[in-house]
């Protein structure tokens, strides 16, 4: 651990220590409702501490282990406050992050060994004079997610993450201006302009996205439209929408369609000592090529709530492509793991194969989810099962929060990937079980 | 017949048919839409709602500060702590669940439960006059005041409830009791209403508005919720505070 990181750990830890040190019970005054609150100022403390058991995958993605390096045991510490300004002329958010995290090694080549590190950053902060009533101008780092999809949210590709996979995990903002404009009630047009370049998949600068988004709300449903411009890229015109059919059913769609694709696919290559490698060989295509997510959820009288979402990844392999992409990633890994003259092309082809430039590597997904939520006015239950309808793979996954007092909630939070180790949810990790508590202040 | 007895039957004919008269002239949209007003329908207004649950001798509270103007309404937790970044979008029947530590806006539908037997729906206003179509049924004396008997049937299917009894104060013209019925015509839940709250409208008439509803299970009969409204604030609201472009930061 670096000496810079080490003074944000013991910094970090300090305040953890303090903040775990405080009561978790709430006094009668504090149960008293309604509480008041302040109109301009909010703040919300939250620490995460908890730990994670995880069986990685001995697949060809993480031959021995080796390429990933995927711990067996994390314990994980995260102060994570927030602070929200809502003054009459301006907006402000400023979200400071401490995280400590402790890892140990027990599987394959890095078996044995342990490692800990901590970081001190700022995820998202946001300055936004108030113009006028209609008109907000923003700047600063920040989180852009939209759209009602679980899997993926194809019309956003600023970013790629829903954060529903796992809700304790947060997606790092990004450097951005925007201006949005309401004319009425019903219309809101949005300009964004991304001011950082991102990395490509082998280390490569990416332009800026800039991007327009019109948003119209109607009595019972709402539909946005997001038009996309980056410099030497191709044209892109997302998608998203709502309709709440009736009380208990709620319908939604959210898609993307572009000219050609920057996914990476497997070229068979003779001439390549591995057999091939990971190419955008669509790049320059003057084909469509949509990604489309569409579902919908039913609440029962009972409270529960019932979803089942599809996903078309038009862009994803069909069954050759699929099994050049196994095959090529097989040869990576044994010259990987050779260690030899092939190590540094086997790196990079394992590189490709990990991020292959799309949010799922075959066409046709189906994921339907299970949610109740204040069982007893304290649970909170989630039941959820993934699969690729062309692999024989699937990924369930169940997430439970208990209120235990006013102030923590336990959780846990566990998945388990069900097919062979050659399918993409068993790529990674097989299980996963993550169990901690989260503390409010 | 004597002649006293038709006299008599003539005179209460006609006090019946005056008393008839009375209610006819206020139509059940009129006496829906002044209903309305007292349980927030309002151009904008504040308040704040403390939710109770009693199960199996168990209390639970939250608290939440709720935003409206018209058919939007923001709630955001206030307590418990645990809860406190949590917020509900109502945009009329377009609805979202917010947590500060996620930036995705889950949506979610009017029937999901809020806490106990309260629906997402019911911290919003009212809106029955336009919700529902609704017929005079006749009266019934509640707790010492005449009402009138209102049967209430969706006008859509977007409403929170199918079918909805409602009795409406004929002197207050505020809603003091309802039973929430199924599509197959179950009772599954009831609400009483208190108003001992007073706001003044922008055109600077002062109303009764809604200080308490409790909610009461129909099967499990010893299962309430009570929603306290408190700190009634009516204000100028901008349309902004109900986007989600701006909300969530």
């Amino acid at each position: 651990m670096k000496g810079k990181q080490k003074r944000h750990a013991c910094a970090g830890l300090l305040l953890l220590a303090a903040l775990v040190a405080m009561p978790v019970t709430t006094s009668a005054e504090e149960q008293a409702l309604p509480q008041a609150t302040n109109d301009w100022f909010r703040s919300n403390v939250r620490v995460l501490l908890f730990s994670e058991l995880q069986e990685p995958s001995n697949s060809s993605q993480n031959p021995d282990n080796a390429f990933l390096r995927i711990p067996r045991y994390t314990a994980e510490l995260h102060l994570r406050p927030d602070f929200s300004l809502g003054a009459p002329m301006v907006n402000g958010t400023f979200k400071p992050r401490v995280t400590a995290i402790a890892a140990w090694w027990r599987d394959g080549e890095p078996a044995g060994d342990s490692d800990s590190e901590a970081r001190f950053f700022v995820n998202e902060w946001l300055v936004q004079p108030k113009l006028t009533d209609d008109l907000f101008v923003s700047f600063g780092k920040e989180k852009l997610l939209w759209g009602a999809s679980f899997l993926v949210s194809p019309s956003n590709i600023l970013f790629k993450d829903t954060e529903k996979v796992n809700p304790k995990a947060e997606v790092e903002g990004k450097y951005m201006g925007r201006v949005v404009y309401m004319p009425n009630r019903t219309v809101t047009i949005t300009g964004i302009n991304e001011t950082q370049r991102e990395e490509n998949t082998f280390g490569g600068r990416l332009q800026p996205i800039r991007a327009l988004k019109v948003d119209v709300m109607g009595s019972s449903s709402q539909v946005s439209v997001i038009g996309y411009s980056q410099q030497h890229e191709r044209f892109r015109l997302g998608s998203y929408g709502q309709w709440t059919a009736s009380d208990a059913v709620v319908l939604y769609y959210d898609g993307i369609v572009s000219k050609g694709t920057d996914a990476l696919y497997p070229v068979p290559d003779p001439a390549n000592p591995l057999g091939g490698s990971m190419d955008p060989v669509n790049e320059q295509s003057s084909r469509p090529y949509a990604t489309v997510t569409a579902g919908g959820s039913y609440t029962f009288l009972s409270g529960e709530t019932l979803s089942f979402e599809l996903l078309y990844n038009g862009a994803g392999y069909d069954d050759e492509e699929a099994r050049n992409y196994y095959s090529l990633r097989q040869n990576a890994a044994a010259g990987y793991l050779s260690g030899g003259p092939l190590a540094g092309l086997s790196s990079k082809t394992l590189a490709g194969t990990l991020n292959p430039g799309m949010p799922f590597l075959r066409r046709y997904y189906a994921m339907a989810q299970v949610q109740e939520r204040e069982i007893g006015n304290v649970l909170d239950v989630m039941l959820r099962y993934v699969r690729s309808i062309e692999e024989n793979a699937a990924a369930a996954s169940v997430i439970v929060e208990w209120q235990a007092t006013k102030r923590l909630q336990v959780f846990t939070i566990d998945t388990i990937a069900i097919g062979g180790k050659e399918t993409e949810f068993q790529s990674l990790v097989g299980k996963s079980f993550i169990v901690g508590v989260e503390m409010h202040f | 017949m004597s002649t006293i007895v038709r006299t008599g039957m003539v005179i209460a004919c006609l006090m019946l048919s005056l008393g008839t008269a009375r209610a006819d002239d206020r139509t059940v949209k009129d006496i829906l839409t002044h209903a309305d007003r007292a349980r927030g329908n309002l151009a904008g207004i504040v308040w704040d709602i403390g939710i109770t649950t009693n199960e199996e001798g168990r209390d639970e509270t939250r608290g939440l500060n709720v935003t409206v103007k018209g058919s939007s309404t923001l709630a955001r937790y206030t307590s418990p702590p645990t809860m406190n970044d949590r917020m509900v979008l109502m945009v009329d029947r377009n609805m979202w669940f917010i947590r500060s530590g996620l930036k995705k806006p889950v949506s979610i539908s009017p029937r999901q439960k809020l806490m106990g037997d309260a629906a997402n729906g019911d911290i919003a206003s009212t809106n029955y006059a336009d919700d529902y179509k609704g017929e005079l049924t006749g009266s019934e004396v509640v707790k010492g005041e005449d009402c009138y008997i209102l049967d209430l049937k969706a006008a859509n299917k977007n409403v929170t409830y199918d079918r909805i009894k409602y009795w409406v104060a004929k002197d207050r013209l505020v809603g003091v009791k309802a039973e929430f019925y199924t599509l197959s015509g179950k009772l599954f839940k009831t609400a009483e209403f208190r108003y001992d709250n007073r706001v003044k409208t922008p055109d600077n008439a002062e109303i009764p508005f809604v200080s308490e509803l409790v909610i009461r299970d129909a099967i499990q009969k010893d299962k309430t919720t009570t929603l306290t409204y408190s700190n009634i604030r009516v204000k100028t609201v901008p349309d902004s505070t109900f986007n989600l472009n701006v909300l969530v930061r």
